[in-house]
């Protein structure tokens, strides 16, 4: 008989496992390009967001309102120009604002919050006739406030012609006919719209207003599960319920603040709509779940042998809860509290439905609001999206959310070291 | 614990400590009872709400409007008018979030694998804190980023294809979305059940020749995967009951018959929900809350479906095996009979 070939096995096995190194270097590389993925998805997230934001996101942005309010000016009906001209010398100079001699005001270029130049009355001369502008639909006098920009001025020339500049031509072009004016036929004064100060105050009642709802009723019930539960049935339940009640979408809890809320505290202070408390009732739904679980987890960590030597040294479960319990799983509560204010400050499909969705003018608590998220969804739902606002609030909440994940890890680390000790 | 205060005393202190317990103790009783009625609650307002268009009269001047149940399950298209259809609603949402698994489930999957089994330290602590901010960005956040980078980027391929699209707002968009925002969830779970594999099972498969890469794959993932399922459903759930990242990219299309092409607008229950309610009023807000029954209800099926199948591999008797035993034995009988 003859013999077969022999298999080389050596040969054969080297040939495997260098086959497998390339094999495996890329499933390897396969796994490290998908995690990679998260990473380049999280940069582009902040990364269009800083750049397209950034430079919208300026003070006057943060404080000023949404609405834009005007006020149209004019010189009184009788006014003649003083030929003899006035005296201008308590004006004090300065080389980078622009002056009109013949009325004795100083402009400035400032920015507006879409980032357009425009022109603010920056300095007023005693004597100037600025002073004594009257407003055109009801004749009184009034003060220029320095947070208005100038948007048109349509002057009297001597000539009897009218002469209109506006904010966008330049102020050399607004000097230039405020100096050939005689008077004043129409000023109008425009405050910087679009700014986001009534959200971000609306946000922070709305969120000083879910912790004091949400953290007594979570912390009791994370108390009694933790503490006096005992393993039956009801307990079960309850924890089962509470369980499912994570796992529904806020836009559902939107629904039942609508449904219930709405009508409960109107009949209570005759509102209609929408309002903080509402939307604070709300999220309270959304975050119970969490914070139960929370600061249940925190109880469970406390030594059995602690709470059994405060009950036998004679306290009752009552002092025992208060001076044992609680101090102890002061952690627990701090990242509830944090988890809350991230989830308050983010939330939006339930605001919508609970807490309102027109930008008002002024913080309101009987009426119908926005939080800086649901700011941005109505910024970006119209015709015209605002990225750039929408990106200098998502900045601002961006923030927000890094600090408070921060200061979780920061109360961990704090508390892990003290239990430790 | 009770016991060690049950002691008998004469002492009016003990004793209002005592009573003061008492009430502590039901007062706390009475706290987790709220929040443990309180998803009982909702649903029970939210379906007295929510039928309440199909009974109710919506028009004036004598006309008669409410919602049509018939053309509520069969109307392809959403209106506000009472003859409104939500079945391709659901359609659409499910099709959407199917099409974010295709992204969302390999990529947390290996992210976990990764995370867990092979990074190096460094890395490892750059990937996981990149995935927990991505899970604490605010969805009207990823809204924002939908509507400003992944929108053009559909509509630059939409383009590249030669497919008409409405500037990016489509299907495809709001499922790339979906994946995004779901990836965290999934991974962090999947991350846990990795770590939880028996560490015996992947020592016998390294002692039996097999490769750190080839033991991941087959071993690891294999054991891990009830906790990775169960991961997936709790991403699933909710994906499906994102509302305003979607509503802000998907284009909210009323019309739903164009719904398997990914490059058309489409709407999504949840969005649905939300698109529009500025102007809404009387029928056309009342309405918003029946779709949230649809949207509990699909959101409970699809929960009650997955977790069957995750449990059918396990218990051997479980009750969708007994069940198509039982399918199985009646269809037998009825052979043997009509033999």
């Amino acid at each position: 008989m003859k013999e077969k070939n022999p298999i080389n096995f050596t040969k054969l096995i080297e040939r495997n496992i260098k086959n497998r190194k390339y094999k495996d270097g890329l499933t390897n590389g396969s796994t490290f390009l998908f995690s990679l993925l998260c990473v380049v998805v999280l940069c582009l997230v902040i990364g269009y967001v800083i750049f397209t934001g950034a430079n919208y996101l300026t003070p006057g942005f943060i404080t000023s309102n949404y609405s834009q309010s005007s006020v149209a000016l004019r010189t009184s009906k009788d006014f003649v120009f003083d030929e003899n001209g006035y005296d201008y010398s308590d004006l004090e100079r300065f080389e980078d604002v622009s002056y009109s001699e013949k009325w004795g005001i100083g402009l400035q270029y400032g920015k507006d919050n879409n980032q357009n130049n425009v022109i603010y009355v920056v300095q007023i001369s005693e004597n100037s006739p600025f002073n004594e502008l009257v407003r055109r639909d009801d004749g009184t006098n009034f003060k220029i406030p320095t947070d208005m920009y100038l948007s048109y001025i349509t002057v009297q020339t001597e000539l009897g012609t009218y002469k209109t500049a506006f904010s966008d031509d330049g102020i050399d072009n607004m000097i230039s006919t405020l100096d050939s004016a005689v008077s004043i036929y129409d000023s109008n004064f425009l405050s910087l719209g679009g700014g986001i100060s009534t959200s971000l105050i609306t946000t922070c009642w709305l969120i000083l207003f879910t912790l004091i709802f949400s953290l007594p009723l979570g912390i009791g019930g994370a108390i009694y599960l933790g503490y006096y539960a005992k393993d039956n049935k009801v307990t079960r339940i309850i924890r089962s319920l509470v369980d499912m009640s994570s796992g529904i979408p806020s836009i559902i809890f939107g629904l039942v603040g609508a449904a219930i809320f709405i009508p409960f505290v109107g009949s209570m202070t005759g509102t209609t709509g929408g309002n903080i408390f509402t939307g604070a009732l709300t999220m309270t739904l959304i975050l119970l779940p969490t914070i139960v679980k929370t600061v249940e987890e925190s109880i469970k960590t406390i030594p059995k042998s602690m709470i059994s030597a405060s009950l036998a040294l004679g306290a009752s479960n009552t002092e025992t809860i208060f001076k044992i319990v609680l101090p102890n799983s002061i952690d627990g509560i701090l990242n509830a509290a944090i988890l809350g204010i991230g989830r308050t400050i983010g939330e939006s499909a339930a605001l919508v439905f609970a807490l309102g969705t027109f930008i008002t003018a002024a913080p309101s608590f009987t009426s119908g609001n926005t939080t800086l998220a649901v700011h941005i969804w109505y910024i970006l739902a119209g015709e015209y999206p605002a990225y750039e606002q929408a990106c200098a609030i998502s900045i601002m909440i961006f923030c927000v959310v890094v600090i408070l994940s921060l200061l979780t890890k920061l109360i961990n680390y704090l508390f892990k070291r003290k239990r430790e000790k | 614990m009770e016991n060690f205060v049950k002691v008998k005393t004469k002492n009016s202190r003990s004793k209002r400590k005592i009573i003061v317990d008492k009430i502590v103790h039901l007062l706390l009783f009475f706290l987790v009872a709220i929040c443990a009625s309180i998803i009982i609650i909702s649903i029970i307002f939210i379906l007295i709400k929510g039928i309440q268009p199909f009974v109710d009269n919506y028009g004036s001047d004598g006309k008669f409007i409410n919602q049509n149940l018939g053309s509520f399950f069969t109307n392809s298209t959403w209106t506000y008018d009472g003859n409104g259809g939500a079945m391709f609603l659901v359609l659409t949402t499910i099709y959407v979030v199917l099409l974010s698994l295709i992204i969302s489930v390999p990529t947390s999957i290996f992210t976990a694998l990764f995370i867990a089994k092979i990074s190096p330290r460094g890395i490892k602590d750059v990937i996981r804190t990149a995935i927990d901010l991505l899970a604490a960005i605010p969805s009207v956040i990823f809204g924002l980023f939908g509507k400003g980078i992944i929108n053009p980027f559909v509509y630059s391929i939409a383009e590249a294809l030669k497919i008409q699209t409405f500037a990016g707002s489509s299907i495809l968009s709001g499922a790339l979305i979906i994946a995004v925002m779901s990836i965290p969830t999934m991974t962090t779970l999947s991350i846990s059940a990795i770590n939880a594999v028996d560490q015996s099972l992947i020592n016998g498969s390294l002692a039996l020749g097999a490769s750190n890469a080839q033991t991941n794959m087959k071993i690891i993932i294999r054991s891990a995967k009830s906790g990775i399922f169960a991961g997936i459903i709790l991403g699933i759930g909710r994906a499906l009951g994102e509302a305003t990242a979607i509503q802000m990219v998907i284009g909210n299309s009323t019309n739903g018959l164009t719904f398997y092409n990914i490059f058309q607008p489409g709407s999504t229950i949840a969005s649905a929900m939300l698109s529009g309610i500025n102007e809404a009023s009387g029928f056309g807000y009342d309405i918003r809350f029946s779709l949230g029954i649809v949207l509990m209800a699909v959101i409970v099926i699809t929960n009650l479906i997955l977790t069957a199948i995750k449990n059918y591999n396990r218990d051997k008797d479980g009750p969708i095996r007994k069940f198509i035993k039982k399918i199985g034995g009646l269809l037998k009988n009825e052979r043997k009979e009509s033999n």
